[in-house]
């Protein structure tokens, strides 16, 4: 399999097997619609992704460049959070900061394994919290009136009782 | 993992935030809508895009929909998977969304087609223009919330002209691929149905 280099937004370049790239389908629309060869010597830009997350993005697809293609039937499927392998959960223990410039970046290449390993990641920092942990986790400020939030709890009530 | 000072979370776009919100369950979904309105929002985008598939055997969701769980909800994008497309049943829940929304709160709908094939084009257009026909129906909101119909896989748009006509503007996402041909019929169509 031959090597392609990718360019991150702050001009490294990353020396990588193509097969490694091809787990973005962004990467790989480029190479098979806009005429990108795939020789020694091109680069692939990518604007959007910087250094330090497509190491860390090459990083996850070098481990999981053998895993099977996710399929239309993967959508359908009951979601879950609690199958994040250890590779995986040992990978994503990483800041706050880094964490959501990988989902950025699974989403703007195109990785859907590493978009929902990563969102998986946040829904667990979310589930079984209150609102105001939940807040307080993420440094989120609660932009709700006091009118709108009883609103909104009142529109949760009917389930809540469950 | 400690709390940090940046709000990282709430500078995610959207769909991000629908994209974390489709892997909560119900309860979990319900609090993080409590948590303000960016995530009001992002629950309002799983809970439509879980819909799709699960509506038929998950009354769940079909009681967030009757609840107008929705009502505030500024941004409402409907994420239509055509292989999964039950018309009566996405008709009905379309009705309920743009029923419930309130005018002065929403700012768009936008309605994404995935995983249609050619074959399906005329329909997908249809319920386009059913959606702005319910939409003055209800004479709730305008025909301005309507902003966009996001295609996102190629076809060949052949003959649908017509089928536009009232649809404010095509977003046509980067996610190909996309052929010349294909990429010039859509703007000779854009050009001719675009209403500014």
């Amino acid at each position: 399999m031959p090597n392609i280099k990718l360019q991150s937004s702050d001009g490294e370049i990353f020396d990588t097997s193509l097969d490694i790239a091809l787990c973005s389908l962004t990467i790989k629309t480029m190479i098979d619609d806009c005429g990108i060869d795939e020789g020694e010597d091109t680069v692939v830009p990518l604007p959007n992704v910087n250094s330090t997350i497509l190491r860390k993005v090459l990083t996850w697809a070098q481990y999981h460049k053998d895993d099977p293609q996710p399929t239309e039937d993967d959508d359908s499927k009951e979601k879950r959070t609690d199958d994040i392998s250890s590779w995986d959960a040992d990978f994503l223990k990483v800041d706050q900061g880094t964490l959501f410039e990988l989902i950025l970046a699974a989403n703007y290449l195109d990785i859907k394994g590493l978009l929902d390993v990563t969102c998986k990641t946040v829904a667990n920092m979310i589930k079984g919290k209150t609102p105001e942990e939940i807040r307080k986790t993420f440094n989120i400020k609660n932009d709700f009136t006091p009118a709108e939030e009883e609103q909104v709890r009142k529109e949760n009530e009917w389930c809540e009782e469950k | 993992m400690e709390p940090e000072n940046q709000n990282f979370i709430s500078s995610l776009p959207f769909e991000m935030i629908g994209q974390i919100a489709s892997f909560l369950d119900h309860q979990s979904l319900l609090t993080f809508s409590r948590v303000n309105s960016l995530f009001y929002s992002g629950l309002s985008y799983a809970v439509v895009s879980k819909s799709w598939y699960q509506f038929s055997r998950n009354n769940y969701y079909h009681r967030f929909l009757q609840k107008d769980l929705m009502l505030h909800a500024k941004h409402i994008v409907l994420s239509i998977d055509w292989s999964l497309f039950e018309f009566p049943c996405t008709e009905f829940i379309i009705s309920y969304l743009i029923r419930g929304q309130s005018p002065s709160k929403l700012q768009s709908i936008q309605l994404e087609f995935v995983k249609y094939k050619e074959i399906d084009l005329k329909n997908m257009l249809m319920l386009a223009n059913q959606i702005r026909v319910i939409s003055f129906g209800y004479q709730k909101i305008s025909s301005s919330h309507l902003k966009t119909v996001a295609l996102t896989t190629s076809t060949n748009l052949g003959n649908a002209a017509n089928l536009l006509t009232g649809i404010q503007k095509i977003i046509v996402r980067p996610y190909g691929p996309f052929t010349a041909d294909f990429i010039e019929t859509l703007q000779t169509l854009i050009s001719t149905n675009y209403k500014s």
